[in-house]
This record gives structure tokens, sequence and C-alpha cells, in this order.
């Protein structure tokens, strides 16, 4: 197996899953985050649906309230409203994938108990998943069978060693995926789900030691070859805004890191 | 879009079910009786696993299980009506008769109970039971009771969480069966370390500690359970017993691995101390050593680092010390060898025999002092100096004998028989004073005084010799 491939796989999949993606024709197609943005009432092209006039549960009401005083932080700092929802499903698709990406990689590691990791001995369930299951029948009634519960459960304990990762409370996790989308991510993390064209992933994947660091370099591939692009074809075109980060975010291998210490820190130690 | 493309969103839950039941009634008889050869669309919800035991997993099990347990912790009860308009609905669109089908598998292995007017129905083949199973309208009406007869949660756990510790690995499901098994591997392993450690520790007279035997008990009752329930919950309550077992069996294995000759050695050595021991000065290191190979011994506490340790460090100390204790013993035998060697010449002047007498009488002493420096084994040189003043002694009597072969013998008289000779007494000065420390000439002159009287008194009867 191609363990990059793999992952860069899994980690392309995962954004077009939950943020979305440009098509052949360059048109963008929303992804599972901004169609639950829709669902909340708030959309890219068109004036908000007031609260009172959809029937919300008290969490998608919560993060509605949330993405309001985003986009409203966002206009009275210049930035338009389409921008300002962008820019939110963009980090809110990041945050949601980088932390389950983190969390696999730390039980394929073995630092903690399995809570993406499905397996058929806990009925398709992760061993967190399983033991709220058996422990806490009535959190996992819902139509999510528990796992928006056990992910922010372990969120919390997580938040407590790594709290800028992992804090339940940002604002980029209020608005939650939605449940097909979630298992969806958390089958191609599992291996329970193939991403195209490839095998499905397993421990080996995540446990790499730059694994991590591929991920993020991964995570901006499509975004930075669009960008370029348009350099390319629209003579005059800046890279700014929200372009610079995919177009200048390289993953420095360590091969790279070793010649930059040795050419630059050795030196001046030795002297 | 198409519908199809809804269905996810609508029904997420219906992926895990995606079975219709065609002949419920003949699904549910089969069921309920155990039977072997399901029809296709029954083997499709996955009851069994592949040794035909029910799947507690299964998600038709699991999802009733999870229903059913969260109503009875919130007390409410559950009629046969509730179970299938949960999971009829979204987000489940399971098949009504599917879910029958998996009460019935409940029933089957004792986790539900039907309640029909408030009597509980518990055997498969009672006909009620079967009927109001199979007439979906009488269903409804019944009460689903859950009966756990799993291992808790909780247990599972923390059995899971002891395992972990006892086998330094994490990946062992948390699921009897896989506790089961990782026990079965692990245990067996620490069984066979454990007899080996007995093997040796018998002979060698290495003490097991208490926590040793009660681990081995632990892991050979754990080990005899087959049922993976049962040995689940009797790991989860011989925990104590089998943390502090095992960690023992691994460290007085290791001790054996490590220490193993070592150990013989102190024991020997501390063997030959024993036979010594009465001739030790008070307060030594040696005597410190004793104590302390005595304490570890009665607490089985040889394999304990820090003990092993300080007994090694004060054996060191033990050994230096024997061997000034051999040289001074040797030393003494050696004063009254070469003593006894320098007198021997006078001793024949003075008694008239032949100069050419010493060269046999010496012998044995001489041959005595050219070994004494290969004695080393403290019992034998602590009694150097004994074995060297007996061979004086027999020096004496051979001289002795000598002097008598040359005297004249006495003319026999007729008639009368020879006179026995005279048996000898010895003499030495705890004979005649407690303290035998003399300070001053006035003391000296008592003692002599004291030492005459009593050598003149046994000379009327016995011959008298001074020790």
């Amino acid at each position: 197996m191609d363990l990059k491939r793999t992952l860069r796989a899994i980690t392309l999949e995962l954004r077009r899953e939950l943020e979305g993606k440009h098509d052949a024709q360059n048109n963008w197609q929303p992804g599972d985050l901004e169609r639950r943005l829709a669902a909340v009432g708030v959309r890219r092209d068109r004036s908000p649906v007031p609260v009172n006039e959809l029937s919300l549960s008290a969490d998608d009401r919560e993060a509605r309230r949330v993405v309001d005083a985003f986009i409203q932080s966002r206009a009275e700092a210049g930035q338009d409203r389409e921008a300002a929802i962008a820019d939110f499903v963009r980090a809110a698709a990041y945050s949601w994938a980088n932390r389950l990406l983190a969390l696999r990689c730390m039980e394929a590691r073995n630092l903690i108990d399995e809570v993406i990791l499905q397996k058929n001995a806990y009925g398709g369930r992760s061993l967190q998943h399983q033991r709220l299951a058996r422990k806490k029948p009535e959190r996992c009634l819902g139509e999510d069978d528990g796992l928006f519960a056990v992910l922010l459960d372990e969120f919390g304990v997580r938040a407590k060693e790594l709290p800028l990762l992992f804090d339940p409370k940002a604002v980029e996790v209020t608005l939650r995926p939605s449940v097909a989308a979630l298992k969806r991510s958390i089958a191609l993390l599992s291996g329970t789900l193939a991403a195209k064209g490839q095998e499905v992933a397993t421990d080996e994947v995540f446990t790499a030691p730059d694994a991590l660091g591929w991920t993020y370099q991964y995570w901006n591939t499509e975004e930075k070859d669009r960008v370029f692009q348009k350099v390319r074809t629209n003579k005059g075109t800046k890279i700014e805004g929200a372009e610079i980060v995919p177009a200048t975010c390289i993953y420095t291998e360590p091969y790279m890191v070793k010649f930059l210490v040795q050419n630059s820190l050795v030196p001046r130690c030795i002297n | 879009m198409e519908l199809s493309t809804f269905w996810p969103t609508l029904y997420p839950k219906f992926e895990k079910v995606p079975v219709r039941i065609a002949q419920e009634q003949k699904a549910i008889i089969d069921v309920l009786g155990g039977e072997k050869n399901l029809a296709p669309d029954v083997n499709a919800l996955q009851l069994f696993d592949k040794s035909g035991a029910l799947d507690p997993h299964s998600p038709l099990l699991d999802g009733t299980r999870i229903f059913l347990a969260s109503r009875q912790s919130r007390k409410e009860r559950t009629l046969g009506k509730d179970l299938l308009d949960e999971f009829g609905a979204p987000p489940y669109g399971w098949d009504r008769n599917a879910v029958r089908v998996g009460v019935a598998a409940c029933v089957r292995v004792g986790t539900i109970k039907i309640l029909i007017g408030k009597m509980p129905h518990t055997n498969p083949a009672d006909q009620t039971l079967q009927k109001a199973l199979r007439d979906s309208r009488e269903f409804e009406k019944v009460e689903l009771m859950l009966e756990d007869s799993e291992v808790g949660a909780d247990l599972l756990e923390e059995t899971r969480a002891l395992l972990m510790k006892l086998t330094g690995k994490r990946k062992i499901d948390e699921t009897p069966a896989a506790l089961h098994e990782a026990m079965e591997t692990f245990g067996q392993d620490k069984l066979a370390r454990a007899e080996k450690v007995i093997d040796w520790a018998e002979p060698a007279g290495l003490p097991r500690p208490k926590a040793f035997d009660e681990g081995k008990e632990a892991l050979e009752g754990v080990l005899a359970l087959t049922n993976p329930l049962q040995r689940v919950k009797e790991i989860h309550a011989r925990a104590g017993d089998l943390r502090s077992g095992v960690e023992s069996i691994d460290q007085i294995a290791t001790f054996r691995e490590k220490w193993g000759p070592a150990f013989t050695e102190l024991k020997s050595f501390v063997t030959q101390l024993r036979g010594v021991k009465h001739l030790l000065p008070p307060g030594g290191t040696i005597q410190e050593f004793l104590g302390e190979y005595e304490a570890a011994q009665a607490g089985a506490r040889f394999a304990e680092q820090d003990i092993w340790k300080g007994i090694q460090a004060v054996k060191a100390g033990a050994a230096l010390e024997i061997q000034t204790l051999l040289a001074s013993w040797r030393d003494e035998a050696r004063v009254i060898v070469e003593d006894a060697l320098g007198r021997l010449p006078g001793d024949l002047e003075q008694r008239q025999l032949e100069e050419g007498l010493a060269k046999d009488m010496a012998a044995p002493i001489v041959a005595f002092g050219a070994v004494l420096d290969t004695e080393t084994e403290p019992v034998r040189v602590a009694a150097l100096p004994s074995r060297a003043q007996r061979l004086v002694d027999e020096l004496a009597a051979t001289l002795h004998k000598e002097v008598e072969k040359r005297a004249p013998k006495p003319p026999e008289e007729a008639g009368e028989p020879p006179k026995p000779a005279r048996e000898t007494r010895r003499v030495r000065f705890s004979d005649v004073a407690t303290v035998r420390r003399v300070c001053n000439e006035a003391e000296w002159e008592e003692l002599q005084k004291k030492l005459d009287q009593r050598v003149r008194t046994l000379l009327r009867e016995f011959e008298v010799e001074l020790a």
C-alpha cells in the first residue's frame, strides 16, 4: 500500500465532503457543512432566514447564533457576506477534519482508546462509542446513534492536554456536519470505506511520523492547483486573501529540516 | 435528484439492518427453536456469530438492547408496539417483521422476557409466547423486559484495562471473547514461567512470596473457566491476586535469570558461615549479613531489588571479615604446631630418647602444617587450632609411650596380677579459677597455689595432664 497516496486521497475526500469542491467547470459545489449552514437559514446568495421561521434543534439554534455573530464581526471588518460564509465553512471543515484525523493518529499510536476506528467486534462502532452505548444507552437514541456525544466528550477530555486543537466550545465546531457526512468521514478514517481508487486505510497510514505534516499539505493541494492555474491563465492576477495560505503552505520534509538546521543553527552554535 | 440521494439523510440507521423478512412466522419459530438452517433473509440479520452463538453486536439486537435499556433506566414500560414504532420510523426504517425476529432471538437466549398480561414468559417452547411473537397485533400489546445477562460495561472496561496492564498490549478488543482469548495466551505463558521458577526455586532453596502462589492459583482458576463471560468475571474478581501474582512471577523469573547462580553461591556461603556462627565476634559484619539474610528468607524477599542489593553489599563485607578470621585461625594452628616442633628436640633430650625419633614423631604435625593453607571451608579452618592441639597431644602421648617402652619392667611377684595403668585426668586453669585473667603477681601466686593443690590431690589416684 502506498501510504502517502492513501492519506492524500482520504484528506482530499474529507475536504470535499465537508467543505465542498470546484467541479471541472470551476463551479463551486457546496459540501456538507455549507448544506448544514443552509439548513440553519444561512446561504451565500441570499439573506438569512429569520430563526423564528425555522424549526431548529437546540444545537442548530446555537450554531445559527454563532454563525450570525461570525458574519457580523467580519462585516464590521469590511468583509463581504459571501466571503465570510466561505471562511466560516472552510474553518469548520478544517477543524472537524483536523480533530478527527488527530484522534485517529492518536489512537493508531495507542495513545488513547479508540474513538474513530470502528470494529465489527463493537457492532460497527468504535470502542468508546460502544462503551457509551452500553453505559448510557439513552445518549445513543438519536439519529447519530450517539456519535456526536462520544466525539464531543472526547474533545472535552483531549482539550485538557491540547486546548487549541480540541476546544469543545470552539466556534468552528458549533456547526455540526450531518450524521451521514460524519459517518462517511469516520468510515474513511476507520478503514471501513476506501477513498476513491485507493485501498482502505490501516493504522500504518496514521502512525507514519510525518502523517499529520503531509495531511496539511494534501489538504491544500487542490486549492493550490486552482490558485496557480488562475495565476497562469489570467495575467496580472495576484495571490491574495485566503489564497495565500494554500499557495504557500508546503510541508517541510525531515531532510529539509535537517539541512536547514545543519546550515544555520549548527554553525552558529559552534561559533 | 433521486429519492435514493436523500435516503441516507432520512434514514441514516437503515443501512444497519437493510433486510426484509418474507416469512416472519416461520422465521420466529425457527429462531425460537434454535434451528441451524435459517432462511437467507434471517441469516442476513446477522443475529448469530460464526460459532452459532447470539452476537450481541448484531445491529438489530444492539439497537433493541439500547432502546429497552434506556427506557428501563427511565422506568418506562415498553410494549411491542413501542419497539416496532421506534425501529419502523426514521432514522431506522427497519422492517417490523425483522424486529420481531430479533426479539425472538433475544428470548431464545434469555436476554428479553415477555410479559403477557403481566405474566412473565421466558420459555421459547411456550406456545403462548410463540403466538405472541408470531401474531403482530398480539405482539404490539405484550411488554418487553430486558434481562441483562451480559457482563457489565464497567466490569468489561476494568477487565480490559487490567489485561492491557498485565500484557503490555493495548490492542485488545473490549469484548468477552477478546478478553478471554488474550487471557488464555497470557495466562498460559505466565503459568509456564511460574512452573520453571518453581522447578528452580525449590532445590535452590529460594522461598516464594505468598503473592507468587496466590497469583499462580488465580491464573489456574481463571484459565480453568472456558466460558468467556465467566472467565471475564473471574479475572475481574481476582484482579488483585492476578496483578500482584504476575508481578511476583515476573520478578522471581527475572531474578532467577539474572541472579540464579549468585543466589546459589550466596546460599552456600551462608551455610558455611552458619557452621562457625558460634565462633563469630558479636556485632560484626558477618552477623549483620546473616541477620539480613534470615530476614529476607523469612519474608521471601530475595527477589526484591533493594533487598538483594543490600544483601550483596553486606555479603562483600562479610566475605572480608571471614577471610580475616580464617587467617587468624590458621595462624593460631600454625603457632601451636611450630611451638610443638620447636620443643620436640628438648622433650626427647629431657626424656633421654634418641634424637633420631624426632623425624617419625613429628611427621603427622609436619604434614598437618603443610596443608594448613589449603583448607578453605570456614568450619574446617575454624577447627584447625583444635586439630593442631590434638596432634600435639598425640605427640605427647607418643613421647610418653617411648619413655614407658624404655623403662625397666618391675619384677613380677608370683601369683600377683600386674598393676593396672593409672587413669589420666586433665587439669585446666578454668578448673581452679573462674576468672582466668591475671592482673598482678599476687593473683598469679594465688592461682598457682590453687593449681598446685588441685594437681597434688589428683596425683594421689591419677596421672595428670595439663590442658
